[in-house]
Parts: structure tokens; sequence; C-alpha cells
């Protein structure tokens, strides 16, 4: 599914979190958005689920205007960064939920939700629940939940941020295999350029609201823009205040 | 280590022995004289059991309404902004703040016959004030704040992002409330409930002026006590006391079981 | 977002609880205490008998704020910074008086200090009387609204952890100096909040009092037990402009405990 954004703006109280963003995501590809926290990344991520209503302009689902179509209506698959599994269901249970709001099957939702524990590993813990599972193991069902509903566009909130560094380079070649397999158009929050730079098919770099860059991760390396340079060589940054 | 350890263990240990154990203690002492045959000829008089009857009654349907009273109060002062919320908000502490009897005297009146609400009931064919009603009633006034202060706490802390995981999934407003914020906030309704339940069976004060305490019929058992002590029958309200600390412990004691049940096995990430 | 339909209508709902099981109650107050015009009130200030039930009630209230202010800090310290065996239990009893009847610790006062048992038959062979006096009432009064300020102050310095504490002390401070000016401070909002449900609760007692004061008017009578004994004696105008003013202190709770929230709220917002 392509996303487009166009003159999306939103403001909390005084303060603009977005300011005039035109974005647009091709169908099937892995997107970044990278860059310091406040820059605005994750509200763009919540405007494009319908979490958030933008003050102005428009999201469109491949060329259909969702503006105002309510969060539940976009078939998005949306991972938050603290998980949000819901602590009294099981693994089983957190993973059907979309499929059992839509009344599909009980043969059809125990099949698919089995393939998902299979994809992400973790037949033997279904009966579980989350707070019995380690980070990585909540990461991969919050996923496998998102995914469960077969959505048009996965979008994923510091999805690594709580982990730690051994877990997250694993998790995201994973990640980006399972990417590779399934194809859906991803789009990823971070603000760690490591991570931005190694999944992605195209970086989006943020600051204060606005796009900075948008480009291959080697256009990212090689950018010419100030800011983007600073941010993702913090040696360079240096040299630049001083 | 935080030092001044054992003094202040010391010292709280020596307050609370003196001011809250010691009348307890002294109540259970007072049982030494009380015969078996006594004790329970005096908790078991047809008298005393319509008071259990309407006390555990009356404090049952009250601690109910009061949870599903003040899950809507805690609910929208929490998680909605409108005219009037502060408001709101400050009057759920006037029911605690307000002196037994001044409750009392105020709903007795206003149920009354001839009250505000009471003039509609009794039109209805529902006499409220002087019936088990009326007891219902005042319980229900007085435990209010303790069932929307319990709630308010959990849904302030309840994380937005489950009803809004839910809502990406599919899900309605309705289902979402019922399938994901609604088990999740279940335990604190039991504590609410709990709570609210507890200070009925004790409550008093604001109880007697709308009961109308007709023997076998709207006596509670905390005025049983006191007419024993006012016969100077310290015998039988010491043995009356002590059944209703035992039951109530065990209650509170059976709820608490039951909430850390359903807690553990939703034990927040 | 746009609000949801269901917002204002559960809003609307909520205020009409709120204003017919709390509104209408105090309406009905401030309407039979008014009936009969304000010239009650200076009657009332013109009774003996309603002074000293406001002067027992002032002193047994503000011996119970003073003492439970001043355990509730040391037991909120202690609960929430030391481990030790028993702790749980501990907390549960500084709770009991939540749960248990106001006459049933009634009861169990007049049972220890009556002139049966063993300690107030020493203390009155020693000339105090406790039990039918205003040592019973302030006894009662105190173990009533004992929990109020250790709970809200152990829940605060819960919250908060033992960071700040730590770092006083390597500082150099004693345990002392870090309870008196990084412990109280912090939890100050906290404390403020304990003292007015302890106030509210102390001046409104009633159970207990009934059971330990003997109700002898004009001398163990607090303005709670005046009430009652004016209403039963049928000046209902009377009852009313007395609990009127209990209304009032109410109110006044019920505001500064609004003020407390606002600013913890801010507080939290900055946060």
């Amino acid at each position: 599914m392509k996303i487009e954004l166009s003159g999306v703006r939103k403001q909390f109280g005084s303060t603009v979190v977005v300011r005039d963003v035109d974005l647009t995501i091709p169908a099937g590809k892995l997107v970044t958005l990278l860059g310091p926290s406040g820059c605005g990344k994750t509200t763009i991520l919540r405007i494009i689920a319908g979490l958030e209503r933008p003050d102005a302009g428009t999201v469109s689902h491949d060329g259909v205007d969702v503006t105002s179509t309510p969060v539940r209506s976009r078939n998005t698959g949306f991972v938050f960064q603290s998980y949000a599994l819901f602590p009294h269901m099981t693994v089983f249970e957190n993973i059907a939920y979309g499929l059992s709001i839509r009344h599909r099957p009980k043969t059809e939702i125990a099949q698919r939700v089995n393939e998902l524990l299979a994809l992400i590993q973790l037949e033997p813990f279904a009966e579980r629940r989350p707070h019995q599972l380690s980070g990585g193991q909540r990461q991969r069902v919050s996923l496998a939940r998102a995914l469960a509903i077969e959505p048009g566009v996965l979008l994923l909130d510091e999805p690594f941020a709580a982990l730690d560094a051994t877990v997250r380079r694993s998790l995201r070649r994973w990640l980006r295999r399972l990417h590779e397999v399934s194809n859906v158009t991803t789009v990823l929050v971070t603000h760690d350029v490591d991570e931005a730079l190694d999944v992605a098919d195209v970086v989006v770099v943020m600051d204060h609201g606005s796009i900075e860059q948008i480009g291959t991760p080697a256009e990212i390396r090689e950018s010419t823009n100030g800011f983007v340079r600073a941010f993702i060589d913090p040696d360079e940054f240096a040299i630049l205040v001083s | 280590m935080i030092p001044g350890r054992s003094l202040s263990i010391g010292l709280t240990l020596f307050g609370v022995t003196v001011i809250v154990v010691l009348p307890i203690a002294a109540i259970v002492g007072a049982m030494h004289g009380v015969t078996p045959a006594l004790f329970w000829a005096a908790i078991s008089t047809p008298r005393d059991l319509a008071a259990y009857r309407l006390t555990f009654g009356a404090s049952l349907a009250a601690a109910l309404i009061d949870v599903v009273l003040g899950f809507l109060i805690a609910w929208v002062t929490v998680r909605y902004r409108f005219l009037g919320r502060e408001l709101l908000n400050a009057a759920i502490d006037l029911p605690f703040a307000l002196p037994p009897p001044v409750s009392g005297i105020a709903l007795a009146t206003l149920y009354a016959k001839d009250g505000w609400i009471g003039a509609l009931t009794n039109r209805l064919g529902l006499p409220i004030a002087y019936t088990s009603l009326g007891v219902v009633v005042a319980l229900a006034f007085v435990g209010i704040p303790f069932a929307v202060r319990t709630l308010q706490q959990t849904i302030e802390t309840l994380p937005k992002e489950f009803e809004e995981a839910s809502a990406i999934l599919g899900a309605g407003g309705v289902t979402t409330f019922l399938r994901v914020a609604l088990p999740l906030l279940l335990p604190s309704c039991l504590a609410g409930f709990a709570m609210t339940f507890a200070r009925g069976l004790g409550e008093y004060g604001s109880v007697i002026f709308i009961a109308g305490n007709k023997p076998n019929v709207t006596e509670i058992v905390p005025l049983v006590i006191v007419s024993k002590l006012e016969q100077y029958d310290y015998a039988g309200a010491t043995s009356l006391a002590v059944t209703m600390l035992v039951i109530s412990f065990v209650l509170l004691a059976g709820i608490n079981v039951l909430r850390r049940g359903l807690i553990s096995r939703q034990v927040a990430e | 977002m746009k609000r949801p339909a269901h917002e204002p209508l559960l809003s609307a709902a909520a205020l009409l609880v709120g204003a017919v099981l709390i509104g209408l109650p105090l309406a009905t107050i401030l309407a039979q205490a008014w009936s009969s015009g304000l010239g009650i009130y200076a009657q009332l200030a013109n009774d003996p008998l309603e002074l000293a039930a406001a002067r027992l009630t002032l002193v047994a209230a503000f011996c119970a704020v003073a003492f439970n202010t001043l355990f509730g800090l040391l037991a909120g310290w202690t609960l929430s910074r030391y481990r030790f065996w028993g702790k749980a239990l501990l907390a549960s009893a500084v709770e009991l008086p939540l749960s248990i009847s106001p006459v049933i610790s009634g009861l169990g006062i007049l049972l220890l200090f009556g002139a049966r048992a063993p300690l107030g038959a020493y203390l009155e062979a020693h000339g105090i009387k406790v039990a039918f006096a205003t040592p019973g009432i302030v006894f009662a009064t105190i173990l009533i609204a004992f929990p109020f300020v250790a709970r809200e102050f152990a829940a605060a310095l819960d919250q908060r952890g033992t960071e700040q504490e730590q770092t006083s002390l390597t500082l150099g401070a004693t345990a002392w100096q870090t309870f008196l000016r990084v412990t109280v401070p912090s939890a100050r909002w906290a404390l403020i909040d304990g003292i007015l449900l302890c106030a509210a609760r102390s001046v409104g007692e009633f159970g207990a009092v009934a059971v330990v004061s003997g109700n002898i008017q004009g001398v163990t009578e607090t303005l709670p037990l005046r009430i009652d004994a004016l209403y039963n004696q049928y000046q209902v105008p009377e009852a009313f402009a007395t609990a009127s003013l209990l209304a009032l202190f109410a109110a006044i709770v019920g505001f500064g405990r609004y003020l407390v929230r606002r600013h913890t709220e801010r507080l939290a917002g900055e946060a």
C-alpha cells in the first residue's frame, strides 16, 4: 500500500510538532523515519495510523483520502514502543484479537495464529502471558499481532528501543528478512542512526517537525545537508559546534 | 541502607499497639468471661439474625451500586474534559468529609415522604426513608468516595496504548471497553467494592436517621451493639462485635485473594 | 482527534449522578437550616450547650490531627523506607481503623478504659477518668482518624523511591537531617492531603465518640453528637443549622483537596 501525506500539520498546544510535511511512502518498501527525540516522527506514524488527526493536510492510502477514516477502519498494523500486549490475554489470544474482532471462523483464526507463532518462533509459548516473556519475545508477539490482520502497512514506533544491544541487532536483521518475504509496506520510527541505515530501503531524516532529507541509506551517508551530517556523525557534529 | 531503622520501627510499633491493637485486644479479652452458651445466645436471636441480613444485604447492594456509579464518575473525570468536571471531582469528597449525622439527617429528610426525592418515590409506591432501601441509600452515599478514588487511581495509570492497539486492530469503542479496558480495571473494581462493602458493614451515624431502627426490620448490627451497650449488656455487645469482626475479616480476606489472583494473571509489563 | 458522541452523554450522566447523589443532600441541609431565617446562627452562637460542643469538637480534632500527623510522619517513613519482618502486618494494623466499625472501636476503648478493666481501674484510682470523659473522646478521635496521614505519606514516598535520601546521606547528612530536609518537603503535598482527610474525619467522628462519651450534655457532647440530640428533640432547624456549619467545613476540606490535586497534576505535567 502506498501512503501519501500532503501538507500535514499538527500542533499540541502552542508547539508545532509536524510542519506542513509532504511525504510519499512507496508500496512494498521499508522506510525509516530518523531524527532526534521531539522531531515529530512518532506523531507522523500516529497520523498515518489515525491515532492523531492532523490539524491541516491530508493522508491517503493507495490514493484514497483516509484523513477522516477512524482508526479501526484503516487496516494498519502498529507496534508500540511499549509493545502494549494485552496483559490479561495469552500470547495466542493477543495474536488472535484482530481476527476475532473481524468474526473470522475459529479454525481459520487458529490456523493463522499458529502460522504466525511459527514465523516468530514462539510456538511453545502460545499459552503464556506477556509478563512471562522476555523483551525480545514480547516484541515478536507484538509484531505477529500486528501482522495477523494482514495490514496494508506496518507501522513500528521505536520497536527495539527497550531491548539490549545484541537482541536489538538480531531482531532487526530478522525484521529485514521478514520484510523481504512479506513485502508489506513498512514504516519504522527510530532515533538510532545505525538501525535506520541498516534496515531501510529509504531513510527520511527529520528535525523540528520538518523533513531534512529523503534518500537511500547510501545517499544519506554521503549527505551534504548540515543537520544530517551532524546527526549521523557525532564527531563531525562536535567539530561543527566548536 | 538508611539509618534510624530500629528506632523508627520500634516507635511505630509502639504507637500502633497503643492506639489500635490494645482496644481490639480489649474486645477479645472481654470475651474471656463469656461462656459459649452465652455467646451463642447473644449472637443468634431473631433480632440479631435480622440485623445481619439487613447489614450484609444493604452493604452488598450499596457496594454494587457504588462500583457501577463510581466507575462512571471515575472514568469521565479522568478521561474526558467537560464543564463541571472539577466541581464533580471535588464534590466526591463530600460524603467522606461530612460528619455521619449531617449526612444522616440530610438523607432522612431528602428521602422522607415529604422530601424532594421521597415525595417522588412515594407517589410511585416506593417509600425509601425508614425502610431497608433507606439503609442502602445511606450506605451508597457514604461509600461512593471510596469507589471513585480507588478507580480513578487505576484509570489514571492505565496506559492509553492498550486501547489504541485494540482500535488499530479493528475494535470499536464498546468492544475495546469490554474486552480490553474493563478486564484490566476489574481488580480495581473489586478493591473498590471490598472497601465500600467493609465501610458499609460498620457504618452507623449516617444510617440510623434514615433507617427507622425498627427491631427485626430496619435495625443494623452496629445499632444493635449500641443499644446493648445502653442497657449495660457488655457481654452481648462484645459477642456481636467479635462476630462482626470475624465475618468481615474472612470476607475481606476472600475478596483480597480473588483480587490478587486476577492481578497475578496480568502483571503489567 | 474528533470527540466521539458518547463522551458528552457519559459526562452528562456522571454530572446527573453527582447532582442527585451529593448535590441534593447538600441542598437539603442548607434549605432546612435557612428555613426560618439566618437568625438561627445568632441563636446558636448564644447557646452554651452549642458552644461547649464546639469547644470539645475543636479540642478533640486538634489533638487528633496533631498526634496523627506526627505519628503519620513516623509510620509513613518506617513503612516506606525499611524492610523488616512483619511489615505487611504492621501496615494493615495502621489501616485497620478504616475497615472496623467506629462503634466497635468505641467499644474497644470502653472495654480498655472502663472502670472494670485493669487499666481503666488503675487510671481511675489515680484520678484520671478516660471513659465517659474528654480523654476517652480524644482517644476515640485519634483512633478513627489514625490511618490517613500515614497512608498518604507512605504512598508518596513509595512512589518516589529512595535515591534522594541516599544522595543526601552520601553528602554527609544524618538520617534526621535527611528526613527533615529531603523526605518531608518532597512529600509535602501528600502530607497536606493526609492532614485534610484526617481533619475531616476528626471533626466529624460520631460512632466511636457516641459509644465512649456517655452523652452528657454540655460535658461530653461534640458537635456531631449535638446534631443527633437536637434532631431527636425535634429541634430540626437548630440541628440543620449546626449541620450546615460542619458541611461548610467539609466543603473547605473538599476545596483544599482540589487545590492539592491541581498542584500535583501540574507537577506531573511538568515531569
